[in-house]
């Protein structure tokens, strides 16, 4: 591992004593890569990015990929593309169909909010989000924001998660006369993965456009791994295995209006997610003629939504924004003894309405409030039913004094949670009663940003927030299954953050950027499971108190020595300490007290070096993650091994029968590094991916 | 000039990382033994004792601790230690232990397998293929073995099994295998006859209440149950040659857990005791218990002793000052030699547990770390010589 990143090392020395060399040409800052000349002659893309904000500008941490980075960088789904983030662990349990779920400054997965155009992704279930189900095809850019997002208009959610994950679409551009476009990509390679997908956009009339996009999806799931005991010791035994049943199916497909007219511009979009997967299942060790690892899932996610921003003058906007979302999950499940099936139906409809008040031009104040109903279904015995009715309201001032910006929000959050429980267990008389919980919370945030200096370049930011997540109907489920009378508080998660951030632009041919960023977090009532049992029933509790304290580092450089070359290097790392300080209460607790939590790794990092050449685009990426252990009880037993891989890809653009055409092979995994990211699902090792896509 | 400044900076910073990544890889992540009791026991013929740690479910950590009574000294993840080849190690999800004829057998739930050592030398020689295996006893030369799934083909799906082997043969050939109800769990033998008590644990809200009793010979299962009467799920049984005492988990809500006593005639007692789990020795019944209080929205643990003769429940059998430290106690077991108790404390189920030696007036006498979940604690008539190697 260590030799593989001594590899990206040396690429970003030279890379940095080349940039020292040159220094006389034009050229924007990172964030502006593609001159328009260039991007005419050989990609034409007719959805030109949008110009993105700078990071730099931002007054919360973010961090964000735009579409060409998201083109470039070898990601198949969201969850790919966020590895780049720093302070951020993503979950992987391995393959095409494996859930991914992110975790921000260790506070846990269930703190982050996935939004995409402006609405949370919302998952009353388990409170968390696959993005191995996000395509990227049809994503203008994902950005991850530490506390909140600090637009002036925005919804009451975009206040209510610790922090956000904002997948935004794009938005059709067309070029002059044309009323029409269309992207057609094929994508193919290891694990047996066909993966084509259309985007076919419509200009309707001048104020309107459409976007439609479907994917197919198909993998066999099947990887061959090396599975070792030898990480530390050198010696115990190493076997090779292939992971199986990890075979899916994916039908997606999307349909998004855009309307802009004078004073309002408004979106809507429709998506339906179709799929049919195995699980592969941990790496145990089993007799070979049991039939093992034959859980399967099938999925259905619908769902509406609409948004529209309207101006009443300069100093009204108000926002609008709603939707519905239906999702059926069907579990099966092989316990050997029986296959155990269960289905799971969930509603979530969701209203908001915002509005931004400009009084001064140095002021402006934001009254947003959101209604959210949930419900939950299942056809599991004694299930609980769980209903949950949620009021958000926030009230966001925010002012500018020439090099000072503030943001001061109070959201308040109220719930009210319909449960059906039982009363007593007989067979043949089931008796159940409704159960109501009632919970509120004010959770305030403060938000500034300071240029100390002249140099607009430099800034000095800092954040405070305190956000409360609610149980989840999971939790909630487990809780009364195992406990009955048992009460879940709101899990709480307070953060403080000094960041600063810097760019420049050195020479005309060389731009840098960079940003430090130190934190302290603290997660209070941190729901556990309390195990389970010679009946393997579990119970939750409040018990957790985290204390976290870490810092992100970002750098990123960019040289262009000519109108057709450039070269870009972009790095993060992060380091976190994230301590178990769930109070003692006998001798033996001092195994877990004040020991990393499970899964988050003290260091971490990634690197990008991506370059273009004329007609061609390359890019070499490696990401790190240092030692980590299983669980707050850190010891050699527990500990799990650094891994760093090394993913490269290459690219091809130029004109086919009049369409733009672009060949990328990708070859992820270099090294053919064999780790885990969770303990017992060994992840791929060197795999390869063919892209073809026709721009008409 | 600032340029270079950031790079340096950064450029450290990665370094940093890596040289951390570094500095790690040799540590030695076995600790030696755990020199608990200075001096050794004056015990005979017990020699020491596996403790079988359960391990999460799916996780694949189960470890085998050794303690070893002359020394003194407990032994952490010895299998790990001794067999460092066997491919993912002991398995997932350790659910009960014997040593029987100089061999371990070890029946691991997850892996759906009984791995077989040597007691001398902790070397793996052997599995015994059985699908959700629970428990083993060992009657006239063979082993037993109950098993969840419907081996035997039975017309019911939910039929449990009854798994007959030969432990002397090289290849522990399965010889015979015969259906019983639902989800099988402990066994006993006595008079030459197997208990096997019938849970129908997966069947909430309609859990069983019977003890199938079979022939080992012929594996003939008697026609007629016995039936417990009001205490369902019946889990752990263990006899002492006359009577039999079964556990029984109640249905988890509002059947609470007790116990059962079946005597010669098979006349069925309850007795009327929380009961997780529990130990015999001549004259007593150790039990533990852990139940989830709803009013207090906490565990309550219980600790009683239990007069064989009378069934008179007679309080803790345990020293308060322990008590205070156990989290979630999980096994309780009896050292026939020196009456020493042994209990078991799987504290959160996530991390490494506890265990606790008592001398038989419930006083400390020592007490470790374990492996995680420690679940089952196996006597051992053979020294492992092998731990010198180690």
């Amino acid at each position: 591992m260590c030799m593989s990143f001594a590899f990206s090392m040396c690429c970003l020395t030279s890379l940095a004593s080349v940039a020292h060399i040159a220094d006389n040409y034009t050229i924007g800052i990172i964030d502006t890569i593609f001159q328009n000349n260039y991007d005419s002659l050989f990609i034409n893309l007719n959805e030109i990015v949008i110009v993105q904000p700078k990071t730099t500008k931002e007054i919360t941490p973010v961090q964000e990929l735009s579409s060409k980075d998201l083109q470039r960088l070898n990601a198949h789904s969201v969850a790919d593309a966020v590895r780049y983030f720093s302070g951020m662990q993503l979950k992987d349990y391995g393959g095409i169909g494996g859930l991914k779920t992110i975790d921000v400054r260790a506070m846990g997965s269930s703190h982050v909010g996935v939004f995409y155009d402006g609405v949370e992704i919302g998952n009353a279930q388990n409170g968390i989000v696959d993005l191995g189900r996000y395509s990227l095809d049809n994503l203008e850019s994902v950005s991850l924001y530490n506390g909140q997002k600090s637009n002036v208009l925005q919804s009451a959610k975009d206040y209510a998660s610790a922090s956000a994950l904002y997948l935004k679409s794009k938005k059709p551009q067309f070029k002059d006369h044309s009323n029409t476009n269309m992207q057609i990509t094929l994508k193919g390679g290891s694990f047996d993965l066909f993966n084509p997908s259309v985007l076919w956009s419509q200009k309707i009339n001048e104020n309107v456009s459409s976007s439609t996009n479907a994917e197919f999806t198909s993998s066999s799931g099947k990887y061959k791994y090396t599975y070792s005991d030898n990480w530390w010791t050198g010696n115990g035994y190493s076997t090779t295995d292939k992971r199986k049943n990890g075979d899916i199916e994916i039908f997606r497909a999307e349909q998004a209006l855009f309307g802009a007219h004078a004073n309002t511009q408004w979106q809507s979009k429709l998506y339906a997610y179709k799929s049919n997967r195995g699980y592969p299942g941990a790496v145990i060790r089993d007799s070979q003629n049991t039939l093992k690892h034959q859980d399967r899932q099938k999925d259905l996610n619908l769902f509406a939504q609409a948004s529209a921003k309207h101006s009443f003058g300069a100093k009204i906007t108000s926002q609008l924004l709603a939707k519905y979302a239906y999702d059926k999950i069907d579990y099966q499940a092989d316990s050997t003894v029986m296959i155990l099936q269960s289905r799971y139906k969930l509603h979530d409809l969701y209203m908001s309405t915002s509005t931004m008040i400009a009084p001064t031009n140095w002021s402006s104040i934001n009254f947003s409030a959101d209604y959210q109903y949930n419900k939950m279904n299942s056809d599991i015995k004694n299930f609980i039913y769980p209903q949950r009715h949620t009021l958000y309201a926030a009230v966001a001032p925010a002012a500018y004094w020439n090099r000072l910006k503030m943001q001061a929000s109070l959201l308040y959050m109220a719930t009210v949670d319909k449960s059906k429980i039982l009363i007593n267990n007989n067979s043949n008389n089931n008796n159940s009663k409704h159960k109501t919980t009632k919970q509120n919370k004010l959770s305030p945030s403060f938000v500034l940003s300071y240029q100390p200096f002249d140099n607009k370049q430099f800034i000095v930011r800092y954040f405070y927030k305190d956000v409360f997540r609610m149980p989840t109907f999971s939790e909630l489920y487990m809780s009364y299954n195992g406990t009955l009378s048992s009460f879940l508080k709101p899990e709480s998660a307070k953060q403080n953050n000094l960041g600063i951030s810097y760019s420049k632009q050195i020479t005309p041919k060389i731009g840098i950027e960079t940003t430090t960023d130190v934190y302290a977090n603290r997660v209070k009532n941190k729901i556990i499971a309390i195990g389970g049992g010679a009946n393997f029933r579990w119970s939750m509790m409040n018990k957790g108190l985290v204390k976290i304290k870490g810092a992100d580092i970002s750098f990123a450089t960019n040289y262009t020595p000519s109108d057709d070359v450039k070269l870009t290097v972009k790095s993060s790392y992060a380091h976190q300490s994230a301590r178990d300080f769930t109070p003692k209460k006998v001798q033996s607790d001092t195994l877990t007290y004040k020991g990393q939590i499970a899964y988050i790794p003290q260091n971490s990092g990634s690197l990008v070096l991506s370059g273009t050449c004329k007609a061609w685009d390359f890019n070499i990426s490696s990401i790190f993650t240092g030692v980590r252990y299983k669980s707050s009880d850190n010891n050699a037993s527990t500990r799990m091994p650094p891994w760093a891989t090394q993913d490269a890809s290459a690219s091809y653009n130029r004109k086919l029968f009049g369409m733009q055409a672009r060949l990328t092979i990708e070859i992820n995994n270099i090294t053919n590094k064999q780790y885990e990211v969770v303990s017992r699902y060994p992840m791929p090792g060197t795999n390869l991916k063919f892209i073809m896509r026709l721009i008409i | 000039m600032k340029k270079l400044n950031f790079l340096s900076y950064f450029l450290l910073t990665m370094l940093l990382a890596l040289a951390s990544c570094s500095s790690n890889d040799s540590d030695e992540w076995y600790e030696g033994p755990n020199v608990v009791n200075p001096g050794g026991d004056t015990n005979k013929n017990v020699k020491g004792f596996f403790l079988l740690n359960q391990g999460q479910w799916n996780s694949n950590n189960a470890t085998l601790d050794y303690y070893n009574s002359k020394r003194g000294a407990l032994y952490h993840d010895v299998f790990r230690m001794l067999n460092p080849n066997i491919a993912h190690g002991l398995g997932d999800a350790g659910n009960a232990i014997k040593v029987w004829g100089g061999k371990v057998f070890i029946v691991m739930n997850g892996s759906n397998m009984i791995v077989v050592l040597d007691a001398k030398t902790g070397a793996e020689i052997g599995t015994v293929d059985v699908p959700n295996c629970r428990d083993i006893e060992f009657a006239e030369g063979f082993g037993f073995v109950t098993s969840f799934n419907n081996l035997a083909n039975s017309s019911d799906a939910n039929a449990g099994a009854l798994v007959k082997f030969d432990p002397s043969d090289d290849n522990f050939a399965i010889m015979q295998t015969i259906a019983l109800g639902r989800q099988p769990e402990g066994i006993a033998m006595r008079d030459n006859m197997l208990y096997v008590a019938v849970s129908g644990g997966f069947g909430n809200p309609s859990y069983e209440n019977i003890i199938s009793v079979v022939n080992p010979a012929t594996m003939k299962k008697n026609d007629q149950d016995i039936s417990l009467g009001n205490n369902l799920n019946p889990a752990n049984i263990v006899t002492n040659g006359a009577d039999i005492f079964v556990q029984c988990n109640g249905n988890y809500f509002d059947v609470q857990s007790s116990m059962a006593k079946i005597d010669k005639e098979n006349k069925v007692t309850t007795i009327d005791v929380r009961c997780s789990n529990f130990a015999v020795s001549d004259e007593y019944i150790y039990v533990i218990s852990t139940q989830w209080d709803i009013e207090a929205n906490k565990n309550v643990v219980s600790y009683n002793k239990i007069n064989k003769k009378t069934l008179a429940v007679e309080g803790s059998f345990m020293d308060t000052k322990v008590q205070n430290e156990i989290t979630y106690p999980y096994s309780v077991s009896i050292n026939p030699e020196t009456k020493d108790i042994f209990v078991t404390d799987a504290r959160d189920f996530v991390t490494d547990g506890s265990i606790y030696c008592l001398h038989p007036d419930g006083k400390l006498k020592w007490s470790a770390k374990t492996g995680i979940i420690p679940m089952v604690i196996a006597f051992t008539g053979y020294e492992l010589e092998s731990i010198d190697l180690l």
